[in-house]
């Protein structure tokens, strides 16, 4: 963080900070409230919670219910849709505002049209934040301020979609082959 | 509140469902003999040791040297039967329950996909573990019982050839010993109940959130769950102190026994004595006699009471047993040509939500038909009903002219093989996991041509165990398109006619992508495909297209149709990749 390497900072109050969020969708089983709330160090008022689910495009699902957030959610969040576990999730994150978002491919497992619904979510929800996110969709890579590629644990090249079409070998074929995908399967 | 009393009610048994539930179970009817028969081993022997005892007393110092020899040689043969009495119990138990868990997970295999909609399946996990335990429990308790009737009986006419009056009295006991022993199985029954629903809410609660440790860690949550597991753990260390407690009121009650099994034959000995009807040996024979009697009364109450505490546990062995079982194996086989499946008004509910309605469609034989939707238009349950996991609530699905239902439904799955997005891969070798579901022995040859096909043998054979090389848990040590090919390896090598095919390159990189569609490309030769399509290549490389939207279909014909009229929807599942 600035010049402060970060192993010298308080690591749970270095986790306060982030936001995680995976494709598994990770949400563990008791009421609607406490997988909100989870992880929330201060009391929640119930206008909160209606706003966070809102924003995330959960708050219908949830008051379809009548028990609304006091229904009990099953282990794994199994009666939900992939779809509807990451939105709790977002609004679980929505809820705690931290300043930097991990997303680690948290759209891959949703069909194209959720996907696009979710990451639209992310980046409304969450704008003005730092978010760092691994991915391989490629118009996903196009809003980046910046691109760092990865091959076998190095780092082969940082810059913009442009400059590394220059300058990096490796994000060069990983975005053709993407195009091969495109265009020449059709 | 309502749901908690039926769960109660059903946590009992009958005995004639407990019988139901044990057949086909071997009982190992020659141990269950050489049970009771060391049984009754213990008790002659003891009998005799009891009188020698008062014989001995009798004797006042002149003991004959064949009557001591007696004695030792009884000790002996008590100690004898005793320990083959354990050994033979500890056998026919473990048998019995070897048995019941055998039929338990043969019986899940074959339960109806749909019984395991609600939990997924992982509530049965300590059904098989830990309730089966409880399986021999009854019979062997019901062993006991008849020993100890019989050598009740025998003691009985034993006392009374002796004396009739000191007998009568020493019958009294019996009902105390009945009672104390009731006590005891009951209140330990009461506890053991509360322990197990406290056991498994931990367990559910330690399960999920040791899988999912990185959330409670950037969470920060881990001080609130330590108090949550705490709370757990408090519970059960409540359940110990309880029980302990429980412990100590059992010996009081115990003593108490003791006391009265000493006063009734030294009492009413005391009198028979003065009255010159008895000997003083005898006395300390009957008293000995009342107490190896009482202990046994007591052990025999108390295993009547882990019966009722095995009862829970063994009445959701035989719900599982009684979940209803998938059509048994009748039908029509599968060696016929090829047909197209039809879906001819198909509706489907997993339980009260509806997922298919009404949906009528084709998959044309030795075509390729994409299937496409949403996320939950119910693009997977079209697959689960073709693979016959489940049937449709109403309407038919057939094969050509006949309804899949009357096909054996073995012989129907093996004509069809589903490579599954995520590609589960199971514990074992890559050679393995290739040959899964193969019943039939497979040559290296037709391996390493497989694999070649299916784009698993450049990687593999640069691993040094090759196809020996053990899958890690999750199949973590391979990437996903390599999973991926391998359970396209597998595909090919159980040879189906029928393909179902769920595209599920989009989390993979496009490197790995390409190589995983080289290998659909090989497998999907020659054979009727359905694929779950994701992007625009695949619908245009198909023959026919059914759109799904909500569980009914909106579409469907060639792809040229489709694409010509292709409306807003179409475009919202493919995204970016339908304006491509």
């Amino acid at each position: 963080m600035e010049d402060t390497p970060l192993s010298a900072l308080n690591l749970y109050a270095w986790r306060e900070r982030l936001s995680y969020m995976n494709q598994d969708a990770e949400l563990f089983s008791g009421t609607v409230w406490e997988a909100l709330t989870y992880g929330i160090h201060r009391p929640v008022e119930e206008e909160e919670l209606d706003r966070v689910t809102r924003l995330s495009g959960i708050y219908d699902f949830i008051h379809a219910k009548p028990e609304g957030y006091d229904a009990e959610l099953a282990i794994w969040g199994n009666a939900m849709s992939g779809g509807q576990r990451q939105r709790m999730v977002i609004a679980r994150e929505l809820l705690k505002n931290a300043e930097i978002l991990l997303l680690d491919e948290p759209t891959s497992a949703l069909d194209a049209e959720t996907a696009a619904a979710i990451s639209e979510t992310f980046f409304e929800g969450f704008a003005g934040k730092t978010i760092v996110t691994v991915t391989h969709e490629l118009n996903f890579i196009s809003h980046a301020d910046q691109i760092v590629v990865l091959r076998h644990g190095r780092v082969e090249g940082i810059g913009t979609h442009d400059t590394l079409l220059q300058s990096c070998e490796t994000y060069r074929t990983l975005v053709e082959e993407q195009s091969y995908q495109e265009v020449f399967v059709q | 509140m309502k749901q908690t009393k039926t769960a109660e009610r059903s946590e009992k048994t009958g005995i004639l469902a407990y019988f139901r539930a044990m057949k086909g179970v071997q009982i190992p009817w020659v141990l269950l003999v050489l049970i009771f028969a060391a049984s009754m081993g213990s008790t002659y022997a003891g009998m005799n040791i009891s009188f020698f005892t008062g014989d001995m007393v009798d004797a006042r110092g002149n003991v004959p040297t064949q009557q001591l020899v007696n004695y030792g040689l009884s000790y002996v043969g008590l100690g004898l039967a005793a320990a083959a009495g354990y050994v033979f119990t500890a056998i026919a138990a473990e048998k019995i329950n070897l048995g019941i868990r055998t039929k338990l997970w043969r019986k899940i295999m074959y339960t109806k996909q749909s019984c395991y909609d609600a939990d997924g399946g992982e509530a049965l996990v300590s059904r098989v573990t830990t309730d089966c335990d409880f399986a021999s429990k009854l019979i062997t308790t019901i062993v006991s019982m008849l020993s100890l009737f019989v050598s009740l009986g025998i003691y009985i006419s034993r006392m009374y050839q002796i004396n009739a009056t000191i007998s009568s009295a020493m019958l009294l006991l019996i009902p105390v010993s009945v009672l104390t022993g009731w006590l005891y199985a009951r209140l330990k029954f009461l506890i053991a109940r509360k322990n197990q629903a406290m056991l498994s809410r931990t367990t559910t609660y330690l399960v999920e959130r040791t899988k999912s440790l990185s959330l409670i860690k950037t969470a920060n949550a881990q001080n609130a769950e330590i108090a949550n597991g705490r709370e757990n753990f408090r519970e059960q260390y409540h359940m110990q102190i309880k029980s302990g407690l429980m412990n100590v009121f059992y010996s009081a009650l115990q003593t108490g026994f003791n006391i009265l099994s000493i006063l009734i034959p030294f009492v009413v000995g005391a009198k028979l004595v003065s009255d010159g009807v008895l000997k003083v040996g005898m006395v300390i024979a009957f008293y000995t006699i009342a107490t190896t009697v009482g202990v046994e009364v007591t052990n025999v109450i108390d295993s009547v009471g882990t019966i009722r505490q095995a009862n829970g546990a063994m009445s959701r062995v035989i719900s599982a047993l009684e979940l209803p079982d998938e059509e048994a194996a009748a039908g029509m086989t599968m060696d016929v040509p090829d047909q197209d499946i039809r879906f001819e008004e198909v509706d489907f509910r997993y339980g009260e939500k509806e997922v298919l309605h009404k949906i009528t469609c084709t998959v044309p034989r030795n075509k390729i038909t994409a299937v496409v939707g949403t996320n939950g238009s119910g693009k997977s349950t079209l697959f689960k009903l073709i693979e016959r996991l489940y049937d449709p609530c109403t309407g038919r699905m057939c094969f050509g002219d006949t309804d899949a239902k009357e096909f054996d439904l073995h012989a129907w799955r093996k004509a069809f093989c589903l490579v599954a997005q995520g590609a589960p891969l199971m514990e074992g070798t890559v050679r393995e996991n290739i040959c899964y579901g193969c019943q039939r022995p497979v040559t290296e040859e037709e391996l390493v041509r497989v694999a070649k096909q299916a784009r698993v043998y450049d990687f593999v054979s640069q691993l040094p165990e090759g196809f020996e090389t053990l899958v890690a848990p999750g199949g973590t040590n391979f990437s996903g398109g390599q999973r991926q090919c391998i359970a396209i390896a597998r595909a090919m090598m159980n040879n189906p006619d029928y393909l179902l095919l769920d595209e599920a390159t989009c989390s993979l990189d496009a490197a790995s992508e390409r190589l995983v569609m080289e290998a659909l490309e090989e497998l999907m030769e020659g054979r009727t495909t359905v694929i779950i399509a994701h992007s625009l290549a695949t619908i245009r490389k198909a023959d026919h297209v059914i759109v799904l939207r909500d569980g009914a279909v909106e579409d469907s014909g060639a792809p040229a149709k489709i694409l010509r009229s292709a409306n807003n929807y179409l475009s919202k599942v493919m995204g970016r990749r339908a304006n491509a």
